[in-house]
């Protein structure tokens, strides 16, 4: 590994800079509602300002990971409103990485185009059963 | 052959749930540096788009934009061709040959006239009528006439097709151009470098897809989303830079430290791509944390813009770097420059977004 991985996270300050942004995302949040998020993918972070990154977010109390055509993964930081957010593809590289801001991952909602249909499909179960679907 | 089928009609087929196409956008939406709303606007629109058709043509190339292409990994290309594009000729990767392939390509064209994207690579060499390159007794000058007339829009893939690149480097004896330098009646993107970002050339194509329309270009005809910043404002060496440390040769202790490569001939500063956050090989590294500095790859005619190894100032260090150069001053600053590397940015995506939001308004 080359030497400049030995290079201090705070001496290049971008881990100061991303909390900044971060709380003012979060603050921005609380004011308007609006979700947001910072795209690690995009920013030139070395293995130690990643290392260093992770433990000022800390980790929280949940954990959310669902397949869908690859592992994805969910975790909440120490800080509420923050998320860690990482996607895999099938092969299990990293297709997307970003800490989100907002009280849930936007993701982790049920579809209501999806909840229609399940609602429909359920009722079709009942009326021709006669009795509640079974599970 | 063209399908009536959406692709959200497709998807639903094959079993691939909303929180698929919703985890594909949002990979799509952060390569393309949207905010995660948009996420939700490029998966409406690929599930409400066809198959698209693309045509790929091969004109004076090395096969090396190929080659980096099919190892995109968000998504892959093999992805994209199996869930979203028809990829209908690309003479390295389809079975065909011969006329066999001759007449693929032409029945694309003609089932798809005024749909099909234009997909290519390598320069067009316009000497002595194009003679340089020929295929099936056809020039690519001429190809490249036919074929466009139809196209729906094209993409210029890797400098070559771009700019002219290698082949168009002095004395250029083929009369190589890039695309755009014959073409004036099409929508162009250019994705250069040599070779181009893999996720940039799959990033464009979703954002035709979702959007039915280029991205946002720059004044070289490049997406603003993976151009509009330097390799310098975006490179974790960057504060080495500001702080005057500079490496003075590939084996000095600067260099071991990983400091700024500007005096070494680093091009970065002059030059716009992705390098330095996509990266390469799935995000691992990029030439200059590999120790090289930038070639300027992805600019008009890199290949005659100097030596490699001759500093941007000819040799002397930046005139800032005294002035920088004392270590107490040189945290902040370094702190500094990453708050105005991720201000910079910010600008760029904000820019970006703000163009996105009004034409996803204007569709509403």
């Amino acid at each position: 590994m080359a030497d400049f991985m030995e290079t201090s996270p705070s001496e290049n300050g971008i881990v100061a800079a991303l909390m900044g942004e971060l709380g003012a995302l979060l603050e921005k949040f609380l004011e308007t509602g609006v979700r947001d998020s910072i795209d690690l993918h995009r920013i030139p972070l070395t293995d130690q300002d990643l290392l260093e990154l992770e433990q000022q977010l800390g980790t929280g109390e949940i954990t959310i990971s669902f397949d869908a055509l690859g592992e994805s993964r969910i975790t909440e930081t120490a800080h509420a409103g923050l998320w860690r957010v990482e996607h895999r593809n099938p092969s299990g590289d990293l297709i997307a990485h970003l800490v989100e801001v907002g009280d849930v991952p936007s993701i982790v909602s049920a579809g209501r185009s999806e909840m229609r249909a399940a609602a429909a499909a359920m009722t079709n179960d009942h009326s021709s059963s006669g009795g509640p679907a079974n599970a | 052959m063209p399908s009536s089928e959406t692709l959200g009609e497709e998807l639903e087929r094959r079993g691939i749930s909303r929180r698929t196409l919703l985890k594909f956008a949002t990979a799509m939406a952060t390569s393309l540096a949207l905010p995660p709303s948009m996420s939700a606007a490029i998966a409406q629109g690929l599930a409400k788009t066809r198959r698209q058709s693309v045509i790929w043509l091969s004109f004076q190339e090395c096969t090396g934009c190929l080659e980096s292409l099919t190892r995109s990994e968000s998504p892959d290309l093999e992805t994209l061709i199996f869930y979203f594009i028809s990829l209908d000729y690309q003479e390295t990767l389809m079975a065909a040959a011969g006329t066999t392939a001759e007449d693929a390509l032409f029945q694309a064209a003609a089932d798809n006239k005024g749909d099909y994207l234009l997909v290519i690579d390598g320069s067009v060499p316009v000497a002595d009528d194009g003679v340089y390159a020929m295929t099936g007794g056809r020039s690519d000058f001429d190809l490249l006439q036919k074929l466009s007339r139809d196209a729906k829009a094209i993409l210029a893939i890797g400098t070559c097709a771009a700019y002219g690149g290698l082949p168009k480097a002095a004395p250029n004896p083929t009369g190589a151009v890039g695309i755009a330098d014959v073409i004036g009646d099409k929508p162009i993107a250019n994705i250069p470098g040599c070779p181009p970002i893999p996720e940039v050339l799959t990033g464009v194509l979703v954002n035709f897809l979702s959007f039915g329309r280029l991205p946002d270009l720059d004044e070289h005809g490049r997406p603003l989303a993976y151009f509009g910043t330097t390799i310098h404002d975006q490179c974790y060496r960057r504060p080495f830079y500001d702080q005057g440390k500079f490496a003075k040769s590939f084996d000095d202790d600067g260099a071991r430290q990983g400091w700024c490569l500007f005096e070494l001939g680093c091009k970065g500063p002059v030059t716009h791509n992705a390098c330095a956050s996509l990266k390469w090989g799935g995000g691992t590294s990029y030439p200059i944390q590999s120790g090289h500095g930038c070639l300027g790859c992805s600019e008009p005619d890199f290949w005659d813009k100097g030596g490699f190894y001759t500093s941007l100032s000819g040799g002397d260090a930046p005139p800032w770097r005294t002035a920088a150069g004392a270590g107490a001053a040189g945290l902040a600053i370094g702190a500094a420059a990453a708050w105005n590397a991720r201000r910079v940015r910010s600008s760029v995506d904000r820019q970006v977004a703000q163009e996105w939001q009004e034409k996803k308004e204007g569709d509403a």
